[in-house]
């Protein structure tokens, strides 16, 4: 084949690595001298598809894998961590057929077990995205347990030496989070006690619910409010107070929660010492030196930094809504600009690229819609939530003039930047998808009333959306912007009532979203401009609500920060 | 003062192997953590249907697995990455003598009532068994960090930030643009193995 044809196909083979739906039958009358090659390059789509499905089903083969034993109502599997506290392990729940962490409590662990099941309950209390869920507590067999959610990921502290410090506005992503979490850890009377990079993980791999989300693991002291022991909380990371064995209190995880964010800007812990007594001196009389190790941060947010390490506590933030405000306020203003827009647009996307991309929207666009619509309308819904959890997978991907790639939680976008969404279901789902920038600033992106593209999206094929309207395919446009833009997707069996409301609320046609309808160089761009807090937290609240959910309800959640060009 | 580095929780298969061949045992278990689910799931993709419940699976993968982490002289590797090809390749000889002997195994039922399919894996049914060796024989003529890089991510389906992370690449991006060049050469080498469509 000659390097021309080979350089011809070479984008179509670029789809197809990011799973991309192709429309072959179009490709081939495109590239007829090339029909051979497009045979097997669909060949080899048809068997990742096949690779894909065996991976399903061998995830849910009942059995699999080989259970090591049981306790109480759960089929225990392999060893995933051990502590002085005794093991954690995988295990599943086979009425629910989901996975999820079960640690054992050791037999001659210190304490009594009644004690380490009261402090179990505490937590269960909390309910929030980025606290983990404690599903149950129990003792059988002898054993104290409790069953945690199950996060597949890693932990900061991996990825801090993995990959060194994180950027700025990365940085005060997680630090926003954080801050939600234990303002919910202490809403439910509980101190943490034990905050640091290892502690905190953050969701990835292949089929993750939550892509991305960091979520708060061990409680260490798990105190029901002061006083706390000084000896379970980590010395590097513990405040002054709790150093000096005095009395402890909300803004002492404040401490630690700043000590966290330190290290992740620096890689160093904010004070360092040879010894527990040097410690608590220096603690109590130094400032850390974040200035000379970060030149590069926004003022912002290296005062909220600083000033939650403030050697007294009445120095420190007032409450962690107050740190959160700082923060959030850090990464907005990190450009010099103030959000006074939202920054999503939806744009067609073939009349955008124009002639020069024609090979690009040849290759992303979605196939044509082979199964009658009105097979879709008439799509047979369960009236009721089936046992099994809801199954899905989706992708976000990002159109470049060079190309298109898998946006990972964490990475970049930039203004002018297309987004679409690839999703697929084994079942006929609603979907909703949102999208919330730094400053609270939410819209919804799916399901929008222009487009033909509607709700419930039909089983077993991949949609790519927003959609089609008259017979184009359309994409999201990042607009200006700074900080970060987490997208939240929700699918479920049946229309799902809280994501229906968040969506009217949102909707461009309504009037409490201000959305505009306008004619921009010729291309007809839709753009929500809801005003500024309006909907502040609403994605945050809507995946609290859905936690709540059940197995018919499927959420998954990335979030993009912007990069200047 | 020297400070020893911090072991990365995700060090390429490269250094994990170099580890391994020096007797490392907590290296040996990394790389099982790291490829065992993977080839379990794998392979489940290549059993036929009537041999394919998730004891003979996890039997085969894990006996290739293990023998081969106890074998590494026979594993010369010359490239970064290629070492879930050849564990690819050793499950894939145990696959088809499994096929073999199930084949050969009495069956306890009439031959006449099995499904048609059940002697075909999902990924024969798919593409059906002609093409899959066209497959297999066209990966042989990649470089073997193409052939690992696509296996990686047609197979396995690994992301491309995973891929990068296993092979040592430098980035996620450097991982796409590999398994990007790799498929038209490889669609092209199927297309010289194969009897037309």
């Amino acid at each position: 084949m000659s390097t021309h044809r080979h350089s011809e196909l070479e984008p179509i083979a670029d789809a197809l690595g990011d799973s991309a739906r192709l429309n072959w039958a179009e490709l081939a009358r495109e590239h007829p001298e090339s029909a051979a090659v497009l045979e097997r390059l669909h060949a080899l789509e048809k068997l990742a598809e096949a690779h894909r499905r065996a991976r399903d089903e061998a995830r849910d083969a009942p059995g699999s894998p080989p259970m090591a034993f049981r306790w109480g109502p759960l089929d225990v599997h392999e060893r995933i961590g051990e502590g002085a506290f005794g093991e954690v392990f995988r295990a599943r729940d086979p009425v629910l057929r989901r996975d999820v962490a079960l640690k054992l409590r050791r037999a001659d662990a210190a304490g009594p077990a009644s004690a380490w099941l009261e402090e179990a309950r505490r937590l269960a209390r909390v309910s929030h995205p980025n606290v983990i869920a404690v599903l149950g507590v129990d003792e059988h067999d002898g054993r104290a347990g409790l069953w945690t959610e199950l996060v597949r990921g890693e932990t900061l502290e991996a990825r801090l030496a993995r990959e060194g410090p994180m950027p700025a506005a990365e940085v005060a992503v997680v630090g926003v989070d954080l801050c939600r979490a234990l303002a919910a850890v202490h809403a439910g009377g509980v101190l943490h006690g034990d905050l640091k990079l290892s502690n905190v993980m953050r969701e990835g791999g292949e089929g993750v619910p939550h892509p991305g989300r960091v979520v708060l693991m061990d409680f260490g002291s798990g105190q029901d409010g002061p006083p706390a022991s000084p000896t379970t909380w980590t010395p590097l990371s513990a405040a002054p107070e709790v150093l000096r064995g005095g009395p402890v209190y909300a803004r002492s995880d404040q401490y630690a929660l700043g000590a966290l964010l330190y290290r992740l800007l620096t890689g160093r812990h904010p004070i360092e010492a040879g010894s527990l007594a040097e410690l608590i001196e220096r603690a109590g009389s130094r400032t850390p030196p974040l200035r000379d190790l970060r030149p590069d941060l926004p003022p912002a947010l290296h005062d909220a930094v600083l000033r939650a390490l403030a050697p007294e506590p009445e120095a420190r933030h007032a409450n962690l809504a107050a740190f959160e405000r700082a923060l959030s306020a850090a990464i907005g203003a990190r450009d010099g600009q103030v959000r006074s827009r939202h920054i999503v647009a939806l744009i067609a996307a073939a009349l955008v690229l124009g002639v020069a991309a024609t090979l690009v929207f040849v290759r992303v666009r979605p196939a044509p819609p082979t199964a009658p619509a009105a097979g879709t309308a008439a799509t047979p819904v369960p009236s009721a939530p089936a046992p099994t959890a809801l199954s899905a997978s989706a992708t976000l991907l990002r159109r470049t003039p060079s190309g298109s790639e898998a946006l990972v939680d964490g990475g970049a976008v930039r203004a002018g930047d297309r987004l679409v969404l690839q999703f697929r279901s084994p079942e006929p789902v609603w979907l909703y998808v949102f999208n919330e920038d730094a400053g609270g600033a939410a819209s919804a992106l799916f399901p929008l009333p222009r487009l033909a593209t509607t709700n419930p999206l039909a089983a077993g094929r991949e949609h790519q959306l927003p959609g089609m309207l008259d017979g184009r395919a359309f994409a999201w446009q990042v607009g200006e912007g700074s900080g970060s833009e987490t997208f939240l997707v929700v699918a479920g069996r049946q229309a799902v009532p809280a994501a229906e409301a968040l969506a009217a609320r949102l909707s461009p046609a309504s009037p409490a979203s201000r959305g505009a309808t306008r004619a921009e160089r010729g291309v007809e761009t839709l753009v929500e401009e809801p005003s500024p807090g309006e909907a502040a937290g609403a994605l945050v609240k809507l995946e609290r609500q859905l936690t709540q959910a059940g197995p018919g309800v499927w959420v998954w959640r990335l979030r993009a920060i912007h990069d200047r060009p | 003062m020297h400070t020893p580095p911090v072991p990365s929780p995700l060090e390429s298969t490269a250094v994990l192997l170099d580890r391994v061949r020096t007797g490392d045992a907590r290296a040996r278990d990394r790389l099982v953590r790291r490829y065992l689910p993977l080839l379990q799931a794998w392979a489940h993709g290549r059993l036929p249907r009537r041999a394919r419940g998730m004891a003979d699976t996890a039997d085969i993968v894990q006996v290739v697995l293990y023998r081969a982490l106890t074998r590494m002289e026979e594993f010369e590797y010359r490239h970064e990455g290629a070492f879930f090809a050849y564990l690819r390749q050793i499950v894939l000889n145990a696959v088809r003598e499994e096929i073999r002997r199930s084949v050969r195994r009495p069956s306890t039922s009439d031959v006449g009532d099995e499904a048609p399919d059940e002697g075909m894996s999902v990924v024969e049914q798919a593409i059906g068994r002609e093409m899959l060796g066209c497959y297999e024989h066209a990966l042989m003529r990649l470089t073997p960090e193409q052939r690992e890089a696509t296996i990686l991510r047609l197979e396995c389906g690994l992301s491309y930030v995973e891929i990068a992370e296993a092979m040592g690449r430098p980035s996620a991006n450097a991982a796409r643009m590999l398994v990007a060049r790799a498929l038209v050469p490889l669609a092209e080498a199927m297309r010289e193995h194969a009897p037309a469509l």
